[in-house]
């Protein structure tokens, strides 16, 4: 084939041949994620933006602008390559399958995620930042307050072994542009802890918001950010918060902890939804927390609308679903879980009943939770024919009910999963 | 996604989710609702889109962590901007437009990262008979040193299969404009596959 011949031929088939259908993991999740924590601009300030790139004047402004860029950077790679920091060589113990590639002090795929971490006091000068997360991303590193955009958006680079280092992007917080950060960095052997030390930075407040243990949210569901796969042992809550209704809802990290053993995931964590399954059977069944339980209506048509004269407290929710015409309960009895008291009852639908709701997918069900919230933030929950479930109705102090559903969707796998369930169950700690 | 679905599927089912699965609604509905600041009908066209996305990003890029990058950063730009967007029906040639910034960024920190790159000369393979593979090497080779701007319109022409005026759109700009990048572009890999049938020896992989 000669060179001249086919070239256009040729080029699409070589494209074709690079095309690929492997998605970087998690790819769709991390995008997402980062993706939930970004606020959306007003449309007349996103097309006045766009007006003003077409502006010559403006033009001549982002050409200014252009050439100081360049210039900071020769000064950046100035400073990297001959600068005091040390340039170490990568550390097989620390990433050894990790390494980045082989050009460019990037970040190693270890530590490019979202990470979160207890919410901390605000450095002076930040009052009313929310330690939320923080990006790291290949070569960047941004911090996402509770509300807001990034702030101490910085560039990240790698100068191998567990060092990192971090140039401040814009004057914020106290800090100036272009403000290096010397840090230290450790992962844990799955790569699902970190921890971030400064050795040296001029800019407080970065060194105060990045600095300690970060837990790697790893979430499969893309609208939180909970961790994913957990490590055995102890880990806390990053948004879910029962402690105050979702109208007043501010990030708050760890107001739940929970032990798990190998081989269980943390599903969602958001305001007012935290959920476990196991990695090995995700299909077997579920420990869902919900922070508001309000008996939802039983109208035929699934309205998803309170039941008129329910009251709120564990003993009215409890006591209200032994009455319910399509479900078998046992009797509620007392129970505490975490610091929290109320009922527990375990339930089933009857075989005899036939009642479906829109979102049941033709299965027989019996609508028996709702926030009460308006439709776009509006759960109704309910137990389809053919599962079963445990249910700990929780008072909290403002007189509202907590939910711990542990359930499954085929009851021939309730004992295994129950089993397992139980230990995690009893390990939940609230904390108010 | 895998985890999600089982998730959702359990029979403690959260209502929202499931209308949005049984209905599919039309791409349009989702982009006037992820307009109106809904994450989800986002995340559903994140999802429609984001295979699209990627081999564009890592074909232009020929490097799938800077088009992973670009990727994301296409899409929190996508929805940070997105109530900026007036046409709803030129949603996916604005997601282009805003890919192809985001791949000629990242292009650019490249270059400037790794301003000048060794590599080894050609390996000759000779027990392919038709030479495909041979020529495949030679065609990547060629297209790495492209710029960013020739590598992209060979992409929207001769992988997605794009007509001047889509390209355009997905390029932000004039049809005309794209007729002659795509013959510089062409022109340009078919000088690199003259040079490197020449046959050059050790050779310096310039970055533009």
């Amino acid at each position: 084939m000669t060179i001249e011949r086919d070239l256009d031929f040729r080029v699409a088939a070589w494209l074709d041949d690079r095309a690929t259908f492997s998605l970087p993991d998690t790819l769709l999740e991390r995008s997402l994620a980062r993706v939930a924590v970004t606020r959306q601009r007003p449309g007349w300030l996103v097309r006045g933006l766009r007006q003003e790139r077409n502006d010559s004047m403006a033009r001549i402004r982002v050409l200014a602008l252009a050439a100081a860029a360049v210039a900071l950077v020769a000064v950046w790679l100035n400073s990297v390559g001959g600068g005091p920091l040390p340039v170490a060589t990568p550390s097989p113990s620390l990433a050894p399958s990790n390494s980045p590639s082989a050009t460019g002090p990037f970040l190693p795929p270890s530590l490019r995620a979202m990470w979160v971490a207890p919410t901390r006091t605000p450095p002076q000068g930040l009052s009313g930042v929310i330690q939320y997360a923080l990006n790291l991303s290949i070569e960047k590193l941004q911090f996402y307050p509770g509300e807001g955009n990034p702030i101490v958006t910085s560039a990240a680079t790698w100068l191998g072994d567990d060092r990192l280092t971090f140039r401040l992007s814009q004057d914020e917080a106290g800090c100036h542009r272009d403000d290096l950060g010397l840090y230290a960095f450790a992962l844990n052997e799955t790569s699902r802890a970190l921890t971030l030390n400064v050795q040296s930075d001029p800019c407080q407040a970065r060194g105060a918001l990045i600095s300690g243990d970060w837990a790697r949210a790893d979430c499969p569901n893309h609208q939180s950010l909970c961790l994913g796969d957990l490590d055995p042992g102890q880990h806390f809550s990053a948004a879910f918060n029962p402690f105050v209704p979702r109208s007043a809802f501010v990030y708050d990290y760890g107001r739940l902890s929970y032990t798990v053993p190998e081989g269980w995931s943390d599903a969602v964590d958001g305001p007012d939804g935290f959920t476990l399954v196991e990695q090995a059977s995700r299909q077997a069944g579920a420990i869902n927390l919900n922070s508001t339980a309000m008996a939802d209506s039983q109208a035929a048509t699934c309205p998803g609308t309170p039941e008129p004269g329910i009251g709120r407290t564990s003993a009215a929710l409890s006591t209200w679903l032994t009455t319910l015409p399509g479900v078998v309960a046992t009797t509620p009895t007392p129970a505490t879980v975490g610091g929290l008291s109320g009922y527990t009852v375990d339930l089933t639908i009857k075989p005899s009943w036939t009642q479906t709701c829109s979102y049941s997918g033709g299965k027989p069900m019996v609508a028996l939770f709702t926030n009460g919230l308006a439709d776009d933030i509006n759960f109704d929950w309910g137990l389809a024919a053919g599962g079963k479930a445990r249910l700990f109705l929780l008072d909290l102090p403002d007189g509202r009910t907590t939910l711990i559903d542990v359930e499954v969707p085929d009851v021939a796998t309730w004992d295994t999963f129950i089993a397992d369930a139980m230990p995690v169950i009893e390990s939940l700690q609230y904390h108010p | 996604m895998e985890r999600i679905q089982a998730t959702a599927s359990l029979s403690f089912a959260r209502r929202r989710l499931a209308p949005a699965r049984e209905r599919r609604p039309l791409q349009r509905e989702l982009v006037e609702r992820a307009r109106a600041g809904d994450r989800a009908a986002f995340a559903e066209l994140a999802a429609a889109s984001i295979g699209r996305l990627f081999n564009v990003a890592q074909l232009m890029l020929r490097d799938r962590d800077l088009a992973d990058d670009a990727v994301q950063e296409t899409l929190v730009l996508a929805w940070r901007d997105l109530r900026g967007l007036r046409d709803i029906d030129g949603f996916e040639a604005w997601l282009h437009r805003i890919l192809v910034r985001s791949v000629y960024r990242e292009a650019e920190r490249e270059r400037r990262r790794s301003p000048s790159r060794m590599r080894l000369p050609a390996a000759r393979i000779d027990n392919d008979s038709s030479g495909a593979v041979a020529d495949r090497d030679a065609i990547e080779r060629g297209f790495r040193r492209l710029r960013p701007e020739h590598r992209a319109v060979i992409v929207f022409h001769h992988y997605l299969g794009y007509s001047d005026e889509e390209a355009a759109a997905a390029m932000a700009i004039p049809t005309g404009t794209v007729k002659s990048r795509l013959h510089r572009a062409m022109s340009a890999l078919r000088s690199e596959l003259e040079a490197d049938a020449r046959g050059s020896g050790l050779a310096t992989e310039s970055a533009r």
